[in-house]
């Protein structure tokens, strides 16, 4: 970046955190008012208030409300994450996928959903358990294969996370294929779009909790980030200590990769576009990029859904397609209207 | 369609009187035509449907073959195992069957095409209503010169009536017909499972939605407020489906413990044993109209 940041951006950072929270607002009304069951605004809101008939209340309270905190969840979970492994990697591709993790949860999620793995406790519990299990082994493994003496080289883990990635989407596939339950292979694979529909108090919890802990690790981080991104030797030669840096970066990116696709399934797309979009308009530094790619992959995913429910009346497409039919156009636009700002 | 369909048949009947070994064509449910020979030795049912179709028409000792997801009749264990989907050609061409016979549901008209160029002539039934599946079985009589498929299709015929005549006198319930019970997959309005409802004597809450299939959210099974919740999976434990959807308690189906399991083979296969399912159906949204001295 040849000037200043801030000289160059100017005001623009707090109208685009202004705009965010207010967008969030509405849509967070929005998605709490449409649905495929047509309640309107009056009924919405007296059964928000604890009024109305039961079905209203179920409605808004056990379904729409979880849903709308599931989304904000992972849609500012992924986003974060992604911004981890493009500092992690220093490659602007980088994104949750780039361990491994997003393919070995779903591969564990597959398994155990077609009946290869058994169940322990209760299905609800079981699927997450497998998908976190899945995540966490694909990315031990590539950490593993990575790893040179002491050091960790970033070339190779990015080699290893794309086999890995490749290997276990393979596993998947053949799961799938070979399922002894031909019947549950759309389930499977709508699960594998990417789904938000599973959404419900209990299950609510863990994404919500491992994202604002994400959230806040990453926003406590932000000054060696930021030291990072400029290189690894320099960024030690200033006292960073980047080996352990990049393993606290991976940590939070499998454990929070793992949680996240067990609870809504894979959502491509988020980590990828949500922090370069957020770069392109309020700037690179780490203290504002981390929350405002939270908020921002929030909003998105929250939109997204929000599409997902209510494009086909009474019915629902999986999101993870939506993700990428609403995120490409708009991202295009913003590398347009701001790109100038970019190498 | 029907009156062509009937001249079909005619034409069928007449060319095996009048000329057994005159090569000629005939053509499928697609409209695709289909070398026809005289009638086959051996023939290879490509869906389970089929499979069930021909065994009730012709025997079992008539297939060259079943596919690996066939599980019925009993006669069918020693027989040789192809894949259906996606078509294992070579074997299917190895087994040297006569012809083909598959379901426009499992099978589609491009592999049909395919193997009726390796020489296997191919024919495909469609199934998009109940009287689809008696017409197979006459249909089947004539392109394997049987004769039991026509007493088979007549008692089906009278079993559909009698299912008619028993629910009629009573109020059709709201039903909701799951195939799954974890992600809400379900019939759509221009399904055959659709009229199945219908006449078992329920309302099909499904038939909101377009075409085969549908998945309705959880919002709108809360609006829709089914009475009676059938899910297509054998010896089904309603408290499964509360486990998945925890709403679902104020539903009136699961209030009134009215959520039940129905062998999905009995329903999701169009074959003889589809009036099994329909019976069994009728059953369950009508107790009253089949309990002991029930008119």
């Amino acid at each position: 970046m040849a000037r200043g940041e801030s000289s160059r951006l100017g005001a623009r950072p707090v109208v685009v955190g202004i705009g965010l929270a207010v967008a969030t607002g509405l849509a967070v009304a929005a998605s709490l008012t449409w649905g495929s069951a047509d309640l309107g605004p009056g009924r919405v809101w007296s059964a928000l208030l604890g009024g109305g008939p039961e079905v209203d209340r179920l409605i808004v309270w056990q379904l729409r409300v979880p849903r709308v905190v599931l989304a904000l969840a992972v849609g500012g979970g992924l986003a974060v994450v992604g911004v981890a492994m493009q500092a992690l990697v220093r490659n602007p591709l980088a994104e949750p996928y780039i361990l491994g993790a997003s393919s070995g949860a779903s591969a564990g999620a597959a398994l155990f959903y077609l009946g290869f793995l058994p169940a322990i406790v209760s299905r609800t519990v079981s699927m997450p358990v497998a998908a976190t299990a899945g995540a966490w082994l694909a990315v031990a493994t590539v950490f593993a294969a990575a790893r040179r003496g002491p050091t960790l080289s970033t070339t190779r883990l990015l080699l290893a996370g794309v086999a890995m990635s490749a290997l276990l989407g393979s596993v998947t596939a053949f799961v799938t294929y070979a399922s002894p339950e031909p019947d549950k292979l759309r389930a499977v694979l709508f699960w594998l779009l990417g789904s938000l529909s599973r959404a419900r108090w209990e299950t609510v919890l863990a994404p919500l909790v491992v994202s604002l802990l994400s959230l806040g690790g990453l926003w406590a981080l932000a000054r060696p980030l930021d030291l990072l991104t400029t290189g690894e030797e320099p960024a030690a030669g200033l006292g960073v200590p980047v080996e352990a840096l990049k393993r606290t970066l991976i940590a939070i990116a499998a454990v929070a990769t793992g949680v996240l696709v067990a609870s809504a399934g894979v959502i491509g797309f988020v980590g990828l576009i949500v922090p370069h979009a957020v770069r392109l308009v309020a700037g690179a530094t780490h203290g504002r990029l981390v929350p405002f790619a939270f908020a921002g992959g929030a909003l998105f995913l929250l939109l997204a859904d929000l599409a997902a429910r209510t494009v086909l009346p009474g019915q629902e497409v999986p999101v993870g397609v939506l993700t990428a039919i609403c995120g490409v156009p708009f991202f295009l636009a913003i590398l347009r209207r701001f790109g100038s700002g970019l190498a | 369609m029907r009156t062509s369909r009937f001249a079909l048949l005619a034409g069928l009947v007449a060319l095996a009187a009048c000329a057994p070994d005159a090569p000629s064509e005939v053509r499928d449910d697609l409209g695709r035509t289909v070398p026809f020979d005289g009638a086959p030795e051996t023939v290879l049912p490509l869906a389970p449907n089929i499979t069930e179709l021909v065994a009730e028409a012709a025997g079992a000792d008539r297939l060259a073959g079943v596919s690996m997801s066939d599980s019925f009749p009993p006669g069918i264990q020693s027989l040789p195992r192809f894949q259906s989907l996606p078509l294992d050609t070579e074997t299917v061409v190895s087994l040297q069957p006569g012809l083909a016979i598959g379901s426009t549901d499992v099978n589609a008209a491009e592999a049909a095409d395919g193997l009726a160029a390796l020489g296997v002539p191919t024919y495909l039934f469609r199934f998009d209503e109940v009287a689809d599946v008696p017409r197979a079985l006459r249909t089947l009589d004539t392109l394997l010169a049987t004769s039991g498929g026509a007493p088979a299709a007549d008692a089906f015929e009278r079993r559909v009536s009698a299912v008619q005549d028993a629910v009629q006198p009573y109020t059709a319930p709201r039903v909701l017909l799951l195939v799954g019970d974890e992600t809400l997959y379900a019939f759509g309005r221009d399904s055959y499972a659709s009229e199945l409802v219908r006449l078992a004597g329920g309302q099909n809450l499904t038939d909101v939605y377009p075409g085969e299939a549908s998945q309705p959210s959880d919002e709108a099974v809360l609006e829709m407020a089914p009475e009676v919740i059938v899910v297509l999976i054998e010896d089904y434990d309603p408290s499964q489906l509360l486990e998945e959807h925890p709403t679902f308690f104020s539903l009136p189906a699961v209030q009134n413990s009215r959520v039940y399991g129905i062998d999905p083979d009995l329903v999701s296969r169009p074959g003889p044993r589809l009036i099994e399912g329909l019976e069994r159906l009728a059953r369950l949204l009508h107790p009253e109209a089949f309990a002991a001295g029930a008119a």
